[in-house]
């Protein structure tokens, strides 16, 4: 197995530090750290991959985002500003609305997005309406994703994107709402476009609407 | 038939025997949903406002919750009121093993310190598990008729870890706390949210009388849960009542509880305990009508 394969492996072997080991090694024998990152991205990949078909669970999707982001953390100083064009292309503004402090989900969901390349703005928790409109407006993202896991935050959600709707955000927005609360039913209810509670879905249904807004 | 009493109807019910109707229980009837209910009654105490409900509302099951903390005494005393000066099967609702937003540390660390074998989430599980045991006995000791387990393993997709892991670090310790209620004569429930589809062989495998919970939005399906479990689980609760509208309620109460409920076996209730969130309307669905 080259050197390139074992980082990949030791992602899918849940070793945390097998996988910091093998990215500082790498560094120091001269690798390109976009590389590395890369084939962290696709480790991470194949990582959703397998908790779509219920290989992994829930916990190795968190063990695996901490693993990559102990591997970023070494790779960050290395990283030019310079990204590759891909990096910048999906910028989402996530939070958890106002009266939920959860944000494990969120935080997963992130980890997996930051890892394949978005650009990922968290708000963190209990935000409310206004702040998400703000940033939207300050970065120029497209996609606005909402994580809940308690019934309250339903109505945030909800609230939300009708102050999206009343300051003519919405029709240029792609709204996105995951966590254990939501349901299509509930995406109905809130005016989302799209909801799932499964990380890889939420980065294809992310791109796809990307890649859609982008054909002429 | 003649009328049975609310403890011969559950117990006939986990026996899997016919009984003169459904025994009704709830896992938890939280102040703020009394207070909803009963806005005449704010100055009363919680035990009085839940004493009219559970005969109002005609429970056969009664839940104390049992907190292994400075509140816990309170909840013995309360068990054994309930236990000793009513005729309801009195169940005490326990912690299990699993993580609690209670714990030390977060739900990362705990799932983390598992992948990497830390002896320190090892140390954390046993000290929950003999304080566990420790709980159960008290509560036996007070007149408990039986036992709600409160652990959280799963959710929407299932278990939170793979079966292996969870039969590693919690499945022996939860499988001690059953011993411990059944050599105390007790039954022993188990309550998670969540899909459990994937781990009912186990749940089984461990001596668990029943299992509350369940909710149909979470992937959970009664019917074919049931055509495994045959009589070796009493299923519990399933009525999501924070989720449905009150006709949805009526459809399903008629449509699979009533067949579910058909020879004993079933516990009817709410899938999800009742809180400030629970409609009335659909709260009042959930109990409408005599036999269920």
């Amino acid at each position: 197995m080259t050197m390139e394969g074992k980082l990949k492996q030791a992602f899918l072997d849940m070793k945390r530090q097998d996988a910091i080991d093998l990215a500082e090694k790498d560094l120091r024998s001269g690798a390109d750290s976009f590389a590395i990152l890369k084939e962290c991205r696709d480790a991470m990949e194949e990582v959703g991959k397998r908790f779509e078909t219920g290989e992994f669970f829930l916990s190795e999707l968190i063990y695996s985002a901490e693993v990559f982001k102990a591997v970023s953390a070494l790779l960050e100083p290395s990283l030019t500003s310079s990204r590759p064009e891909e990096d910048s292309k999906v910028v989402v503004v996530f939070g958890t609305p106002r009266g939920d402090i959860h944000d494990l989900g969120k935080d997963i969901v992130i980890t997996m997005m930051r890892a394949q390349g978005f650009t990922v703005h968290d708000l963190g928790v209990d935000v409310p309406s206004e702040r998400f409109i703000e940033k939207l407006q300050e970065v120029g993202a497209p996609i606005l994703a909402l994580s809940a896991l308690i019934t309250p935050a339903l109505v945030s959600m909800r609230e939300t994107i009708s102050f999206l709707v009343e300051k003519g955000f919405r029709k240029n927005t792609f709204v996105i709402i995951g966590g254990g609360v939501t349901t299509d039913f509930a995406r109905k209810e809130v005016g989302a476009d799209a909801q799932t509670l499964d990380p890889t879905e939420a980065i294809r249904l992310c791109r796809q609407y990307i890649q859609d807004r982008s054909r002429p | 038939m003649r009328q049975l009493t609310p403890r011969e109807r559950v117990l006939m019910a986990i026996r899997h025997q016919e009984t003169d109707r459904i025994p009704r229980g709830e896992l938890l009837v939280e102040e703020a949903f009394l207070d909803r209910l009963y806005p005449e009654m704010a100055k009363a105490s919680f035990s009085e406002k839940t004493r009219r409900f559970v005969e109002e509302v005609g429970l056969d099951l009664v839940t104390v919750r049992i907190r292994d903390n400075e509140e816990g005494d309170k909840g013995l005393q309360e068990l054994r009121k309930w236990a000793t000066e009513t005729p309801y099967f009195v169940t005490a609702l326990v912690d299990g093993l699993f993580w609690k937003q209670e714990d030390p540390i977060s739900f990362e660390e705990f799932v983390l310190g598992i992948h990497q074998g830390e002896s320190r989430i090892w140390e954390l599980i046993q000290i929950k598990k003999e304080r566990a045991l420790k709980l159960i006995q008290r509560c036996l000791d007070e007149g408990a008729f039986g036992f709600i387990i409160g652990d959280d393993l799963a959710y929407d997709r299932g278990p939170f870890m793979s079966p292996q892991d969870l039969c590693k670090w919690i499945f022996p310790g939860l499988q001690e706390m059953v011993e411990a209620i059944k050599m105390g004569n007790g039954v022993a429930f188990l309550h998670s949210c969540g899909n459990l589809t994937e781990i009912i062989d186990l749940i089984l495998s461990f001596g668990f009388d029943g299992l509350h919970g369940l909710a149909p939005s979470a992937g959970n399906d009664p019917v074919a849960i049931r055509q495994k479990t045959k009589k070796r689980l009493t299923l519990m609760g399933i009525l999501e009542v924070d989720r449905l509208q009150p006709r949805q309620l009526e459809a399903m109460k008629e449509e699979i509880i009533r067949p579910l409920a058909d020879g004993g076996g079933y516990i009817l209730g709410s899938a999800e305990g009742l809180s400030m969130n629970t409609p009335l309307d659909s709260f009042r669905a959930l109990y409408s009508g005599r036999s269920a």
